[in-house]
């Protein structure tokens, strides 16, 4: 019941946030209360809870702090704690006034089906963990509307946190987040949100095949002038097994850095690159990572259909004909339907794919610098 | 300012780590492959198992799924009652798999090829018990090592004759490698059974300890009480109509009599159990301690608990 009270009064307190916030004053950090979750013995969980806070006005993030409770000394280790912001526009489809977090891997099992249209605004992997954006910039996190049509009037969090208990007992494990508004006067560049999905058209992998969306689409993130890459990762559903992506130069060749994460199939370097759907990462640029507006990033997915997973079934509706194609994937099995293997194609559902580029951007500075101190500041 | 700056660092590279240990994909082939009419007394001669008779078995720990695979469709071939004819998987099977082994696969879509006439009928193999009218088939879960026995029971009029007949299949094989089930979905046990059993009259009572129980998750499915005595069957009552809301309660009622009252607690409360039975055939020779195992199915949930109870002139007896 505490725990309860606490949500509460935190969901209050962030809500006085945006009552009337004071021009030239820092708006109150936004205070959120992971519920209490009991991790059953030897067990490996992810939890996730949606937080809606009333908002009408984005709130210049800039520095964040995630404490985690339950875990010295009592054999549960933290494996991810991921907070991610809602920008769908159906926020009013996730859960309301969450009172217990709900499991599911990578949280694909609740929300609307735009739930995929979310950023990774902080993470922790420790007890107790601190982060900021860069000096000089910040991360607006914008509210959005309920339904489509809406006007934005709430900031959607939705955190993803994977406990392990090793301990022989159930344990009982919380958290708490912090999110801090910039200093007025302080902020040069606001950074702005990057979910690039054209790499979907290319998602059409065969039953007991492994596909590549490169080999039928060339996905590209085009920057709309001189930026700077702040953060990049990537987005897969269950059946995702890898994500790359690397810059392109003017001349459409490979350019530094590739020292990401080498391909897992091809062996060829990266920028970026990702083998977990739960936890993709993120490849951070604290000073930025200038992209001309002639360059691009060229990204992609490896996803497979009963490799090393369970195929996608789904119903059959012409006989021998393989169900499932780009932009119409196989329908549910269901009673009275024939449930055959299905073609892997993009879609909502935690059984359908996905193969999202995600992260930040901000303008470069006059004369094609990362460097934005000199700027004028815009809060 | 150094300082945000020395952390802007340090969290410059996130490492993307395991978040649920992958299970490596296993082979098994059934073998035995058991098909019978067991109101006729008759058992099909299924034929030996050959390589391309082998299934894949692939996992999701997030949608605690297990998946049979046969990407080239192997018919096995039996005869029985003079005919002759096909089985046949379909090329891809989902079962539940429970962090106890148990699996249950619903409407497996198994192709009868017999006597010149074929039929594709949907069956749901589980490794607790399947039950149409008086047949009942029971499998069990899979073991440390991988072995496992699927059942399921066909109604009568969905197969060519002589598989007419309510009919019964049982598929064992063992898994190898074996696969670690202890990320998968935790089920409730049945703890603290106690109660009496006997020919007039059976009551029982126990508690359904972890995972999950919930209304949600197994109202409105079938439902079935399966009780062994000793490694003998002591009563199967199935409870077609599942279990509706009653107030607290959720209820199941079976059409001889028998009474289901599960109350669901709150938080990790547990769930309490009770049993009323018309009773059940005890032996008369049974003396002494005999282990007691009830089996509870509620759609995919499997619970399962076992007590000693003291056997004495046809009556179980444990607990006060």
């Amino acid at each position: 019941m505490p725990h309860r009270l606490l949500t509460l009064t935190a969901l209050f307190l962030a809500s006085l946030a945006f009552v009337a916030p004071a021009a030239a004053k820092t708006p109150r950090p936004l205070k959120l209360r992971f519920p209490r979750t009991v991790v059953e013995a030897r067990r490996n969980v992810e939890a996730c809870f949606f937080v809606r806070l009333p908002a009408t006005e984005p709130f210049d993030l800039s520095s964040w702090q995630i404490t985690q409770q339950g875990f010295s000394g009592t054999g549960v280790a933290i494996t991810h704690f991921l907070v991610y912001l809602y920008t769908g526009e159906r926020a009013g489809e996730f859960p309301q006034r969450q009172k217990q977090a709900i499991e599911s891997r990578a949280c694909l099992d609740l929300g609307p089906p735009d739930r995929d249209a979310r950023q990774l605004i902080a993470s922790a992997n420790t007890a107790s963990t601190r982060g900021a954006v860069t000096p000089g910039l910040s991360l607006p996190l914008t509210p959005t509307p309920s339904a489509p049509g809406g006007a934005p009037d709430g900031i959607g969090i939705l955190i993803d946190a994977n406990w392990t208990n090793g301990a022989p007992v159930p344990r009982a494990v919380s958290a708490r987040l912090v999110l801090t508004a910039a200093t007025p006067g302080t902020v040069h560049r606001r950074l702005t949100p990057i979910l690039a999905r054209d790499a979907e058209a290319g998602i059409d992998v065969p039953p007991f095949g492994i596909g590549a969306t490169d080999s039928l689409v060339d996905a590209r993130w085009r920057p709309p002038g001189d930026v700077c890459l702040y953060d990049i990762t990537g987005k897969t559903h269950v059946r995702g097994r890898f994500f790359a992506v690397e810059a392109r130069d003017a001349a459409d060749q490979p350019r530094a850095p590739l020292d990401g994460l080498r391909h897992v199939f091809t062996g060829a370097p990266t920028l970026f690159g990702a083998p977990d759907y739960t936890d993709p990462g993120t490849r951070r640029f604290p000073q930025g990572l200038l992209l001309g507006a002639s360059e691009s990033l060229r990204y992609g997915c490896w996803h497979e259909n009963g490799d090393l997973r369970p195929a996608r079934l789904g119903c059959e509706e012409t006989p021998g004909a393989v169900p499932g194609a780009p932009g119409a994937p196989a329908a549910e099995c269901r009673p009275g339907c024939t449930c055959v293997p299905a073609n892997v194609v993009a879609g909502s559902t935690p059984d359908d794919e996905a193969c999202a580029l995600a992260g930040f951007f901000y303008d470069a500075a006059p004369g094609g610098s990362c460097d934005v101190s000199s700027l004028p500041a815009v809060n | 300012m150094r300082s945000l700056g020395l952390i802007c660092l340090l969290l410059s590279t996130s490492a993307a780590l395991a978040h649920d240990v992958p299970v490596n994909p296993g082979t098994c082939t059934f073998d035995p492959f058991e098909l019978s009419v067991p109101a006729g007394g008759s058992s099909a001669t299924v034929s030996s198992p050959t390589a391309a008779d082998a299934m894949r078995v692939v996992y999701s720990v997030a949608s605690a799924t297990a998946q049979f695979q046969q990407r080239s469709v192997s018919p096995r071939a039996f005869s029985i009652g003079g005919a002759t004819g096909t089985i046949a998987f379909p090329q891809a099977f989902n079962a539940q798999l429970a962090a106890s082994g148990d699996l249950h696969a619903e409407d497996v879509a198994l192709r009868v090829a017999l006597g010149g006439v074929t039929a594709t009928v949907p069956v749901s193999l589980t490794t607790a018990v399947a039950v149409v009218g008086d047949v009942v088939a029971t499998g069990s879960p899979m073991t440390g090592d991988g072995l496992v026995t699927l059942a399921g029971v066909i109604a009568a009029g969905r197969l060519p004759a002589p598989l007419d007949a309510t009919s019964v299949v049982r598929l064992t094989c063992r898994v190898a490698p074996a696969p670690d089930v202890d990320q998968f979905a935790l089920v409730p046990a049945v703890t603290s059974l106690a109660g009496v059993l006997s020919g007039t009259a059976g009551k029982l009572r126990g508690t359904l300890k972890g995972g999950t129980v919930s209304a949600a998750s197994i109202s409105g499915v079938p439902a079935i009480l399966h009780l062994d005595a000793g490694g003998a069957s002591l009563a199967t009552v199935d409870f077609p109509g599942g279990f509706t809301v009653q107030g607290r309660n959720l209820v199941a009622e079976g059409g001889d009599g028998s009474r289901l009252t599960l109350r669901v607690g709150k938080g990790r409360a547990p769930a309490r159990l009770q049993v009323t039975l018309p009773g059940v055939a005890v032996p008369a020779d049974a003396t002494g301690s005999v282990d007691v195992q009830a089996t509870l199915v509620a759609g995919p949930m499997t619970a399962r608990g076992s007590r000693p109870f003291r056997a004495r002139g046809g009556t179980l007896r444990a607990g006060s």
